[in-house]
């Protein structure tokens, strides 16, 4: 009898273990992230998923690095096929928020008065309705200098200076560097202007000199002003009056690896990532100077990198989780010690994290950080660059004159402008706060 | 047990399935889309336009430059490409190691078009490169290749030329093995010169074979995209840009899905017209 009864209770705890250990058990989520094809950012999402994963057990972040990630993302959500969360950049976050394509964050993961408080504005004026969208990663605006060679640099016994202090300064740097062969043919480019962050610095030369290239009343680009051909022959000048770039170069990415330009416009995590791909050459970064001596010059990081979640993910809840630990300081700086760049949050935007070897070259940005202008977002903002981009290289090339250049600039940015307000009627007008 | 009658149907059904949600649909589809100004994200917001992706195309000049450059490519891919490979062909033709060169020739249109493109790339490179230190060394003055705007897309046929030389030799090869000698023996006999021989029997009789490197090759030039992406990109500015890129640029990267439909639809009835066209004046029956 009391053995009958033994076994019984035995029977009985065993079951009751069972079910708690049920009960309590957490089901494992695989969330996918795609981000850009960057080493640097494959590295850094994983640097961040390792340590949320030490207290999320069972949430497991798979990253995939995706080249064309702008295109891809996009393919992927008409197919009904996305990631549980993707990077769009900053030119993308205005129509992935009208189509609702990306998941606005809760308050307790990211409130909009965190946001605006905490993060630096680029974040949250890409996508201008009252709520958080997606959280940004350490990254330097493309517009901030120059990747320079070291042994380049230092072969003419020129010093690399933090920043060039005026245009003046860096067009002596860039003859000086400039070399020709005994037919006066350009071999060794002293500074490299053909990038295609290049649109960007025309904005910021632009805005220097005071000119409004966009009309924040009627709405419209107008690049009929005197600033924006001014800024539009500093390009064309480069080639053609200073000599210190050729169209028989190659575009700045390979003049630089190849080591046949000294200087080049290049978004600054080249120098990281020139490491890795091209450990036998030796880059530094220099900020750039105002195009008007004297004055500040503007940065305008429109090229930020986000991270969203997308809307017909069947794991919010855990990404949101993922997205709410991306938002602190300590994951932000785990990402940064992989990938350097300006940190989204105004709190790691201090000196001290910038005293390491990696992120030195930046800290000279530091004090610009308050100051920074943002430029769009426009709408259609990748085909107004893209559109851009074409022209410029249209106009170094003599396919067409520099007052031809400017009218094709106006007219197909307008153009593009009005495809995505046809598209998208209710999408609001970016109001531009001009600096001068 | 599938009775005698319906059996053509049913070994037809399949691939009739295949080309019908392959072709036929995106076809319909495509022509549909080019009416709507369209949203990849959200096709419920897209709204009516009508003709007017149509209209801004021919205003673009962009989608001009592209037009235009496509047609420069398909002519000189036709009038230089199919030639070359008939003046090769019969060079090689009666020669004892005919296999070898034959090899040699086609061996390049077995590799990657990227692979070639890159290869090409740096041998036009304007400062360093190969064929400039050539014409420098015979006393020519340097070009610019693929950074002049006024001369990449010709590099780009060249290459192209060059690397499709082994697919029309190849195939007029064996169109050159299928004449009867007695064909040509008989005309010699008669007094016939070699020039005669080949205008009045040897090119008449390759008239089918021709007819199809004429229809394949116009197909597939109209389509060139992957050397124009890998060489240039379209540049530089937008110089090089030809129907194939520009349908891709506008699809994908710009994501103006509609405004593609409408380019891929001109293009399509472009290639429809001029194939009719061809097969109408170059159809030829000839029986041995």
């Amino acid at each position: 009898m009391f053995r009958k009864g033994f076994i019984s209770l035995v029977i009985c705890l065993l079951l009751l273990v069972s079910f708690l250990s049920t009960a309590f058990s957490q089901e494992k989520v695989t969330l996918t992230l795609w981000c850009h094809v960057l080493i640097l950012h494959k590295e850094g999402f994983e640097a961040v998923a390792q340590e949320f994963y030490k207290t999320h057990p069972n949430i497991e972040i798979k990253v995939e690095p995706q080249s064309d990630i702008a295109t891809k993302w996009k393919a992927a959500i008409a197919a009904r096929r996305a990631p549980d969360m993707f990077t769009p950049r900053a030119e993308d976050m205005l129509e992935a928020v009208l189509t609702k394509s990306i998941e606005p964050l809760p308050e307790d993961v990211l409130s909009v008065k965190d946001l605006k408080s905490k993060f630096w504005p680029e974040y949250y004026l890409q996508a201008p309705f009252d709520k958080a969208y997606a959280v940004g990663i350490p990254d330097p605006p493309g517009d901030a200098g120059l990747v320079v060679n070291v042994d380049l640099l230092k072969k003419a016994g020129l010093p690399i200076p933090a920043q060039f202090k005026s245009m003046t300064e860096l067009l002596r740097y860039a003859q000086k560097l400039t070399k020709k062969d005994d037919k006066g043919n350009l071999i060794q480019a002293g500074l490299s202007c053909r990038e295609y962050n290049n649109q960007v610095f025309l904005w910021d030369f632009i805005g220097e000199q005071g000119g409004h290239f966009y009309n924040n009343e009627t709405g419209l680009f107008d690049y009929s002003i005197p600033e924006a051909k001014k800024a539009l022959q500093f390009f064309y000048d480069l080639h053609y009056k200073y000599g210190v770039d050729s169209i028989k170069l190659p575009d700045t990415y390979n003049a630089l690896s190849q080591g046949v330009a000294a200087m080049g416009f290049m978004w600054g995590e080249y120098v990281e990532f020139a490491k890795r791909v091209y450990p036998n050459m030796n880059f530094s970064f220099v900020l750039k100077p105002s195009f008007v001596e004297g004055r500040m010059p503007i940065f305008s990081h429109v090229d930020t990198w986000n991270l969203a979640v997308w809307s017909g993910s069947p794991h919010k809840k855990e990404a949101f989780e993922f997205m709410k630990f991306l938002a602190t300081p300590k994951a932000q700086e785990i990402f940064m010690k992989i990938n350097p760049g300006m940190p989204p949050l105004i709190e790691l935007s201090k000196p001290r994290y910038f005293a390491d070897p990696k992120q030195k070259y930046l800290a000279a940005f530091l004090k610009f950080l308050p100051k920074m202008t943002f430029w769009g977002p426009f709408g259609n903002d990748s085909i107004i660059k893209d559109t851009l981009y074409r022209i410029m290289d249209g106009v170094e090339h003599n396919t067409m004159s520099i007052d031809e250049g400017l009218s094709e600039m106006t007219k197909k940015s307008n153009e593009a402008l009005n495809t995505f307000r046809t598209k998208y009627p209710d999408a609001p007008k970016p109001v531009i706060k001009y600096p001068y | 047990m599938i009775k005698t009658k319906y059996f053509p149907i049913v070994v037809l059904l399949p691939i009739v399935c295949w080309y019908a949600l392959f072709f036929i649909w995106p076809l319909i589809n495509s022509i549909r889309i080019g009416f709507y100004e369209w949203n990849i994200l959200d096709p419920s917001g897209s709204p009516f336009v009508g003709l007017s992706n149509y209209r801004e195309l021919f205003r673009d000049d962009v989608f001009i430059t592209s037009l235009i450059n496509t047609l420069k490519f398909v002519f000189f891919r036709i009038i230089i490409g199919i030639p070359l490979g008939l003046a090769v062909a019969l060079l090689i033709l009666n020669l004892k190691l005919r296999n070898l060169y034959l090899g040699v020739i086609f061996s390049p249109y077995t590799c990657s078009v990227s692979a070639i493109s890159i290869l090409f790339i740096w041998l036009f490179q304007p400062t360093f490169g190969l064929i400039n230190f050539l014409l420098k060394w015979i006393g020519l003055p340097p070009q610019g290749f693929l950074s002049a705007s006024n001369q990449a897309i010709y590099v780009i046929t060249a290459v192209d030329i060059w690397q499709s030389l082994g697919y029309t030799v190849v195939l007029y090869i064996a169109g050159l093995m299928e004449i009867p000698t007695e064909f040509l023996e008989a005309a010699q006999l008669d007094g016939a010169n070699s020039w005669l021989i080949f205008r009045r029997i040897t090119l008449p009789l390759l008239s089918n074979v021709t007819l199809f490197i004429l229809v394949t090759t116009m197909i597939g030039a109209f389509q060139i995209f992957d050397r124009v992406a890998v060489m240039t990109s379209g540049g530089p500015g937008t110089s090089s840009y030809v129907l194939s890129y520009f349908i891709y640029r506008y699809a994908i990267f710009h994501m103006r899905l509609s405004y593609a439909c409408a380019a891929a639809i001109i293009m399509f009835l472009i290639i429809l017209i001029i194939s009719i066209f061809q097969i109408r004046i170059f159809r030829r029956s000839w029986e041995y």
